[in-house]
């Protein structure tokens, strides 16, 4: 999985801190979904794009096994 | 800090406080006893006091507003339990067999203290190493 949380984030001039406040998460879920190492719930997607004021497919994207996203 | 939060904090850091003074008290006042059941009591109310005060300093957090919880953690908390519940039944077999062969004689009270203390060690094991990784797949 890879994602554009860190480059939407910086956009906004939002820390990770206060990321994790609108989503209500903690600040180390901010730090590994920025790093594509954890898979968030359509739940948390959701909330994160909102909070970046973009839609979920512009932030998050997956590749398949043969390379195909 | 919410209400659920300090009392999430409060129940752990109460149960774990009972636990080590019920194990202080079967070692001093039934000496007679055997060491088993203190020491699951006392070992499994250390690991409840320092979860107890690892949450209170999560929702103590200077920047506030974000929980001590998430799913995340939820779902690695879940997963660390489940793996260490499946160990647990693994190291059981193993510790009925050693009997079993009579490579060592372990009593039910001493083969269950054990085994407490071995899923509540193992459990806090497995959540460390999911949080070390940030997922469980």
């Amino acid at each position: 999985m890879q994602t554009k949380i860190r480059e939407y984030r910086a956009r906004l001039g939002l820390t990770q801190e206060e990321l994790a406040n609108r989503v209500q998460v903690r600040r180390e879920t901010i730090v590994f979904l920025e790093k594509g190492k954890y898979n968030p719930s359509l739940r948390l997607a959701w909330a994160v794009a909102k909070a970046l004021q973009v839609k979920i497919d512009e932030i998050f994207s997956f590749e398949d096994e043969e390379g195909k996203g | 800090m919410s209400l659920s939060s300090k009392w999430r904090y409060l129940y752990r850091l109460i149960v774990g406080l009972v636990m080590v003074i019920w194990g202080l008290a079967e070692l001093l006042l039934n000496p007679g006893g055997g060491p088993a059941i203190p020491v699951a009591l006392i070992a499994a109310g250390i690991v409840f006091v320092i979860a107890g005060f690892r949450l209170r300093q999560e929702v103590s957090l200077p920047f506030g507003g974000a929980p001590g919880q998430d799913e995340r953690t939820r779902k690695i908390g879940a997963w660390g339990i489940s793996w260490s519940w499946t160990f647990t039944l693994f190291f059981m077999a193993g510790l009925f067999w050693l009997d079993y062969f009579r490579v060592m004689t372990l009593s039910a009270e001493i083969a269950l203290g054990i085994s407490v203390v071995f899923m509540a060690i193992s459990a806090r094991l497995f959540q460390w190493y999911f949080f070390t990784r940030g997922d469980v797949e």
